[in-house]
């Protein structure tokens, strides 16, 4: 295999992780598929290909428990410096794993909140400073928005704080920080530096 | 010296005034807005909010959100009243120690004069930041209709949040007196005030300077509230309807509803139409949803039409109670921001036969008639002289059942008046008064306003000892009274403190627990 082909092939199993990740299953599969094509006989990719495949089974199917693939793919994508996909990995995942893995894969779910919450943190700077939406109405409507970053953006209004937003949401801190966090990354939010 | 400051504790919103440069001003609070909702929460994070912040999570966290503690002030747990806002309050109302409804929010109670009380220190501290100095003295406004307890309890608010209260007055006279009515000749003013949550129609008459509230009527579970909740109510139906999605169970959704239909409606009190645009309001397996509707000012008046005329039925009742016909009002006074809805000001000219005052902001009024009070009360050359009355008969429970009138209602304060009883027993060694408020003469039926006793009278035939009763009130409607045996000179006194009042060691308590808290946020 060429270097290029290298590349390729390890980019394509990134991708089909994050996708895997987000729920996408469909187009992780593609993407997998597609790395065995270039690589026939990836290890990575036919791991990749039998964990996903096991879990996407009905439970009476499976009798095997998922939690502890999904924990290493979970460990992957962290690796991969993705933590934010092992979570959304992690937190979609079907429950009726044996305690002990479950435990495990709970474990890495604080785990990984925790180190996220500080890499929002740290990308958000001090909570006192004043949002304000980029764009205009039209121009929200056009971006695939979940409610609770809706009902964020409703709260904006030039005036209250990042830690009183955070705070009167009613939203679970984490996820209240990781929605600005994204909306600010997408260019949405913004605040003087 | 410093200032005095006037404020509006509403129901719904709240509003502090003061006198500059002989104008009466509203002092608007750091975002800009003169009116702060009368709205206190704790946070999911444990913060605690106050006014604008806390009404954001009113939905969200509703358990957590106290608002309209002033419907439960000063009253029994009992109070039908107390029990109407138990059954539609998210938050939890219980049963305080002295009968009184307490409020459960954040794991911990808090009393009604407490949630008052720090609303208070908000306006207090609205105040300040923009006078630039400390402020320490208060006229604040209070019903009509309040009784004794009431204003005792929002005096006792007035001192947990730093303020000496130097009088309480009543709302619709304070709406009068920021019209400057107190200074021209004898006439009649109805004062229509339709605030957020409430609404009070009340009929005055200003004669020399003193001014009787002849009747006040209203309802207490009426206000700008219910126009929210109907657009609401229709934007859930229409969008149901439209998307097939139900946002009934989505708090998220509601609150930005409740937020959007609240801005719609004071929109469409200056045009004909407004947009209401709610990206991302729900989503759904085909991606997120949007909530655009353009709502017109006739699409709200057919929303809301019968709660307009529900508050001309109490209009007619306040007249007849009043002993006035519509067409003796000389002037009309409307009171409170849903008076700015094109309807209303249209129905109340077609009841009235006259067009309302207008030139003094609804939301304001009151709080401007307060600071003109506040700065009466501190120049010693102004004579303006403002003088209210008992809102109800005061007296004491004689045997029999009976009720005893000493102080008959709509008697100008401060006042004084004192009676002679005597025993009803041989040899009877003590007797416990037991002071009452309210118009029937039967003394269940009346407002107990507390009650002690006098001992160590003299033993004689029953009819013989004389024990002279004597009721104070002074000019904010507080009351005092006192029992004296004459043969034997002994006293006993009190100032009215009964269900719902602090004891002046509780008011120190929360005093002190409040200031901890100050501190522990500014760390």
């Amino acid at each position: 295999m060429t270097q290029t082909n290298d590349e390729k092939v390890s980019r394509l199993l990134q991708q089909g992780l994050e996708l895997y990740g987000t729920g996408d299953v469909a187009q992780a599969f593609m993407l997998w598929n597609e790395a065995l094509e270039l690589d026939p006989g990836n290890e990575e990719a036919l791991d990749y290909i039998r964990d996903a495949d096991r879990r996407t089974k009905p439970r009476g199917e499976n009798p095997e428990a998922p939690t502890a693939s999904l924990v290493e793919d979970a460990r992957r994508l962290v690796h991969a410096a993705n933590a934010e996909a092992a979570l959304e990995l992690l937190t979609s995942a079907p429950i009726g794993a044996p305690a002990g893995e479950c435990l495990e894969s709970e474990a890495m779910i604080e785990l990984l909140r925790a180190k996220l919450f500080r890499d929002y943190q740290a990308s958000l700077g001090h909570l006192d400073r004043i949002p304000s939406v980029s764009g205009t109405a039209g121009d929200l409507q056009g971006r695939n928005l979940p409610p609770s970053a809706g009902f964020l953006l409703s709260m904006v209004d030039g005036l209250t704080p990042l830690a009183d937003l955070i705070s009167v949401s009613g939203m679970d801190r984490f996820e209240a920080m990781r929605s600005i966090h994204r909306m600010h990354e997408a260019g949405i939010l913004e605040w003087d530096q | 010296m410093s200032r005095v400051i006037g404020i509006d504790l509403g129901t719904t919103n709240s509003c502090v005034s003061v006198v500059e440069n002989g104008q009466s001003t509203v002092i608007p609070n750091s975002g800009g807005y003169k009116t702060t909702p009368s709205m206190f929460g704790i946070s999911q994070d444990g913060k605690r909010l106050v006014g604008h912040l806390a009404k954001r999570q009113a939905i969200t966290n509703a358990r957590n959100t106290i608002f309209a503690a002033k419907r439960l002030i000063g009253r029994r747990f009992d109070d039908p009243e107390v029990q109407k806002s138990i059954d539609l309050c998210p938050y939890e109302i219980v049963r305080g120690p002295n009968e009184d409804p307490r409020i459960k929010v954040g794991g911990k109670t808090f009393t009604c004069p407490e949630i008052s009380g720090i609303i208070l220190r908000e306006m207090k501290r609205v105040a300040e930041e923009y006078l630039s100095e400390t402020v320490q003295e208060a006229v604040i406004t209070v019903p009509a209709y309040f009784n004794d307890t009431q204003r005792q309890c929002t005096k006792d608010a007035g001192k947990i949040a730093g303020l000496e209260v130097l009088r309480i007055i009543n709302e619709p006279t304070a709406a009068a007196l920021s019209y400057g009515m107190n200074r021209q000749g004898d006439e009649k003013i109805a004062v229509y005030d339709l605030g957020g949550g409430t609404f009070d129609i009340s009929i005055l008459e200003m004669s020399d300077g003193v001014i009787e509230v002849l009747a006040t009527s209203g309802n207490t579970f009426l206000g700008g509230e219910d126009f929210d909740r109907r657009i609401v109510q229709h934007l859930v139906e229409w969008f149901e309807e439209s998307e097939g999605m139900d946002l009934r169970g989505d708090t998220m959704a509601l609150q930005r509803l409740k937020d959007a239909s609240e801005k719609a409606k004071c929109d469409l009190s200056m045009r004909d139409v407004v947009e209401i645009n709610l990206p991302f309001i729900a989503s759904d397996s085909e991606g997120p949803r949007h909530l655009n509707y353009e709502l017109t000012r006739e699409n709200l008046e057919n929303l809301v039409h019968d709660v307009v005329e529900g508050t001309l039925k109490s209009v007619e009742q306040c007249c007849v109670d009043a002993g006035v016909q519509a067409q003796d009002i000389d002037q009309i006074v409307l009171v409170g921001g849903q008076t700015r809805m094109p309807l209303v000001q249209k129905r109340v000219t077609e009841h009235f036969g006259k067009r309302p005052h207008k030139g003094v902001n609804p939301d304001e009024v009151v709080g401007l008639g307060a600071a003109v009070q506040a700065a009466a009360l501190l120049d010693a050359d102004n004579d303006m002289l403002l003088l209210d009355v008992t809102p109800l008969s005061l007296g004491i429970g004689t045997y029999g059942g009976h009720f005893a009138r000493l102080i008959d209602r709509n008697t100008t304060v401060p006042v004084s008046k004192g009676h002679i009883f005597t025993t009803t027993r041989d040899d009877q060694s003590a007797v416990k008064i037991r002071v009452l408020q309210g118009e029937s003469d039967m003394a269940n039926e009346n407002d107990l306003l507390g009650e002690f006793v006098l001992s160590g009278i003299r033993p004689a035939p029953k009819g013989e000892p004389e024990v002279e009763v004597s009721f104070d009130i002074d000019a904010n409607g507080i009351v005092s009274v006192s029992a004296r045996d004459l043969a034997t000179g002994k006293e006993q006194s009190i100032t009215v403190s009964s269900t719902g009042t602090l004891s002046d060691s509780e008011i120190d308590e929360i005093i002190e627990e409040h200031d901890l808290y100050e501190v522990q946020i500014k760390d």
